[in-house]
């Protein structure tokens, strides 16, 4: 890894155009201003390592009936409108 | 196009009805065609059933079911390949994961899935900002907007 060390409102280039910026720094906080193009995804590591994982959760979840799980929620107020919406129902 | 399942035995899919998520799901980024999957009709608790993958599903719900007060707030950057111009168009579904407790189940409200049913595209979104989480549990959440779970 490489390792750099900036002060406040010090920046560094990744490639060509993702600029980031050190904003502020409090004690063991760091802001931290980037500027990407808009195809760059940026996201806190954590959150996107939660939602990875609760994907692979969710994925191996063993039921096999869901109506069970309908009647714990309950319905919306006009059951069926949903499905003719989701599957384009004339 | 017929998918022979595990959990639904032999799915005849309209390959109209297959939804394409051009960058996948975290996690699980090579697969990228779903298909919904209502067995009760109901439209409460559906599949979203991988059609490159037969033992893959998850289970989706309508996240406005689970929180009336639940919003994605999305860059346009993060629907670019969605190719939704006008917001009202996009579906919003989120995933649940079901334990072997099914009173437990969570939805991971932090990752929802934004469908454009027209162009039949999908993406997983990340929403950053706090107060949203993987884990919103299902029905603990009814009982806090006063909607007794079976009500």
């Amino acid at each position: 890894m490489l390792v750099l060390s900036r002060q406040k409102n010090e920046a560094i280039m990744i490639g060509d155009d993702v600029e980031i910026t050190v904003v502020d720094i409090r004690g063991d906080r760091v802001r931290l201003g980037i500027t990407a193009p808009q195809s760059v995804r940026v996201h806190r590591k954590e959150v996107y390592e939660a939602i990875r994982r609760e994907n692979i959760e969710a994925s191996r979840t063993k039921i096999e009936d869901l109506s069970a799980l309908d009647k714990l929620i309950g319905g919306p107020e006009k059951p069926g409108d949903k499905d003719k919406e989701q599957n384009g129902e004339k | 196009m017929l998918i022979e399942t595990p959990r639904f035995g032999k799915l005849e899919v309209d390959e109209e009805k297959v939804i394409s998520f051009p960058e996948g799901l975290l996690g699980f980024r090579d697969f990228k065609r779903y298909v919904f999957h209502d067995p009760s009709g109901k439209g409460i608790l559906l599949w979203m059933q991988s059609v490159d993958v037969p033992t893959l599903a998850f289970v989706v719900a309508d996240p406005r079911l689970l929180k009336q007060d639940y919003e994605v707030k999305v860059t346009a950057a993060q629907l670019e390949g969605l190719d939704i111009s006008d917001p009202s168009q996009a579906q919003v579904w989120v995933i649940l994961t079901i334990p072997e407790d099914p009173t437990k189940m969570t939805a991971n409200l932090q990752g929802p899935l934004v469908v454009n049913p027209g162009r039949r595209l999908g993406a997983q979104v990340v929403l950053n900002e706090e107060g949203v989480t993987t884990k919103h549990p299902v029905l603990e959440g009814l009982k806090a907007q006063g909607r007794a779970p079976g009500a």
